[in-house]
């Protein structure tokens, strides 16, 4: 088992910058964005949506396919947001049913890490070519009495798994993240409506069905490893 | 696995052969290398010394008989490794790892690595185990490179030109440590270098390769008895000359020549001025000239052909 493990770890020493790194650079940035976004009370951009926070509210604008912009006021909250007029009636089910780009809210991050594990496969998958030829290295890899197969077996399954796993991870960070983050945020503020942020069950189930579609880029990963 | 007692050879070659095109890089090598032995590999750049060693070592294939350790090179490689060990050329260690990351790495993957040793090794040494190969002097990666192998409990070590671009200090280093914390009867070493006056002293046979053949195989002990050198004036090179001896070899010296003799006994040369026994590098000169004169003579063809491989 070690001997596998060691050849993994030797990938993320190797490709520390592009596997660790980067993730974790974008994920400071959008924590910072996001914290910066709430004390300013101003714009930010996310994923393909606007989301706009002013004096404790939160609004969403989406854009309906004849480019009309749609605009409602919600209160602030990572998921089941509710309008200010209907929120002590509504329940965040019925909310989502009515506006269903709420729920992309926490697949967001999910998107978008999802994009970056792309770009970084890519990339890994092409330098771990060639940077051990450049230095002559090769050799020494080939030294040690490891076949063919294991390594290449070895950076596919970086490729596959691990590089969406990080991913996902990030992704999964910054939404818990932001669950904290709004959390504090609306209890500070004037309007609260905790059992509204808490729906701990839309995070998770979206961590979980994000599982899938990251297994999915795995696969869509598999041509590039040749 | 297959057991090799102390008969058996380490490395057995039977008419090996290596083409590129038309460029032969080996031609008919045959060679036994027995275990207990520090064998140097000698030749020319262009010889083939480096298509012989990727063959045994399995990173490319050679046609005829070649068995490493009753192993086929090639087909199992994987496990051939895990008592092959080998220094390839200084400073080939990846530059973005680090000292402490390249042990544990070994440690993970060679079964037969003792990681106590490569520490002990370094220990004595100045280099820094969370320093970055990149940050290392060649020297210093020649060190650790060597600490890495001699950790490992191979039976054959192969060194490919391992003290290149190296100054003095390290060099000696490098053979000296090889010697006392590392060789024993049951390892072998087969070492190709140019700077043969340097591991002379620690061979017990050499093989001379030219243009892909083997122009000689021959232990120590043996071209003491084979070969005699004489230095003579110029007038006592006549004599001898006269009284019917060829040598195989002469160099012009100040005021006379010296004359390198296979085959002869010495006692009837030694009326004619000092006999030693030829260094290696005088030795290397004179086969590789004399089997390109016979070559010459019988192929004028293939002396075109190498000239337009441009060696």
């Amino acid at each position: 088992m070690n001997r596998y493990l060691i050849q993994i770890k030797r990938e993320l020493w190797e490709h520390k910058g592009a596997l660790i790194t980067t993730p974790l650079v974008v994920l400071t940035i959008f924590v910072v964005l996001t914290i910066l976004a709430g004390l300013a009370g101003r714009d930010v951009v996310q994923g393909g949506q606007f989301i706009s926070q002013h004096d404790g509210m939160m609004s969403f604008y989406s854009f309906s396919s004849d480019g009309q912009q749609q605009s409602f006021v919600y209160h602030k909250g990572i998921n089941g947001l509710t309008s200010i007029p209907d929120m002590a009636t509504q329940n965040p089910e019925a909310m989502l049913e009515q506006n269903p780009a709420m729920s992309l809210l926490p697949a967001l991050p999910y998107i978008a890490f999802d994009h970056l594990a792309w770009l970084i496969g890519l990339i890994y998958l092409l330098s771990c070519l060639f940077t051990d030829r450049k230095d002559k290295s090769i050799l020494f890899w080939k030294s040690m009495p490891v076949s063919e197969w294991q390594n290449v077996l070895t950076k596919a399954f970086i490729a596959a798994f691990i590089i969406p796993a990080i991913a996902w991870l990030a992704a999964s960070a910054y939404n818990l993240f932001y669950l904290l983050f709004m959390t504090i945020w609306s209890f500070f503020s004037s309007v609260h409506h905790p059992d509204l942020l808490f729906q701990p069950q839309a995070v998770l189930t979206t961590a979980w069905s994000f599982l899938g579609s990251y297994l999915a880029t795995s696969i869509w990963m598999l041509p590039f490893i040749g | 696995m297959k057991t090799t007692t102390n008969h058996a050879a380490i490395i057995e070659a039977q008419g090996l052969h290596k083409q590129y095109g038309d460029f032969k890089a080996l031609n008919d090598v045959s060679f036994r290398i027995l275990p207990g032995r520090i064998v140097g590999l000698i030749g020319p750049n262009g010889a083939g010394k480096t298509s012989l060693l990727k063959g045994i070592l399995g990173l490319s294939s050679l046609d005829g008989g070649l068995s490493v350790l009753g192993l086929k090179p090639m087909k199992d490689r994987t496990k051939l490794l895990e008592q092959v060990s080998f220094i390839a050329d200084t400073a080939i260690l990846p530059s973005w790892l680090k000292v402490h990351q390249a042990i544990d790495y070994v440690a993970g993957v060679h079964p037969k690595f003792n990681r106590e040793k490569a520490q002990a090794f370094l220990a004595k040494t100045t280099i820094n185990p969370k320093s970055r190969i990149k940050a290392l002097s060649k020297g210093m990666v020649t060190q650790l490179h060597l600490a890495l192998v001699m950790a490992i409990d191979s039976k054959l070590l192969v060194l490919d030109e391992p003290t290149l671009g190296l100054d003095i200090m390290y060099r000696k280093q490098f053979y000296s440590s090889l010697l006392e914390d590392y060789f024993d009867e049951q390892k072998t070493i087969l070492i190709t270098t140019h700077q043969v006056e340097e591991v002379e002293n620690l061979l017990t046979d050499v093989l001379f390769i030219d243009r892909g053949h083997l122009v000689l195989d021959s232990s120590m002990d043996d071209i003491s008895q084979r070969f005699c050198q004489l230095s003579v004036s110029t007038e006592g090179r006549h004599q001898v000359l006269e009284a019917g001896f060829q040598p195989i070899y002469e160099e012009a010296r100040l005021g006379g020549a010296s004359l390198l003799f296979e085959g002869v006994d010495p006692e009837t040369l030694a009326a004619f001025g000092k006999l030693h026994t030829p260094s290696i590098a005088d030795l290397f000169v004179a086969k590789v000239s004399s089997a390109n004169e016979g070559r010459h003579n019988e192929s004028t063809v293939s002396n075109m052909q190498w000239k337009e491989a441009g060696q």
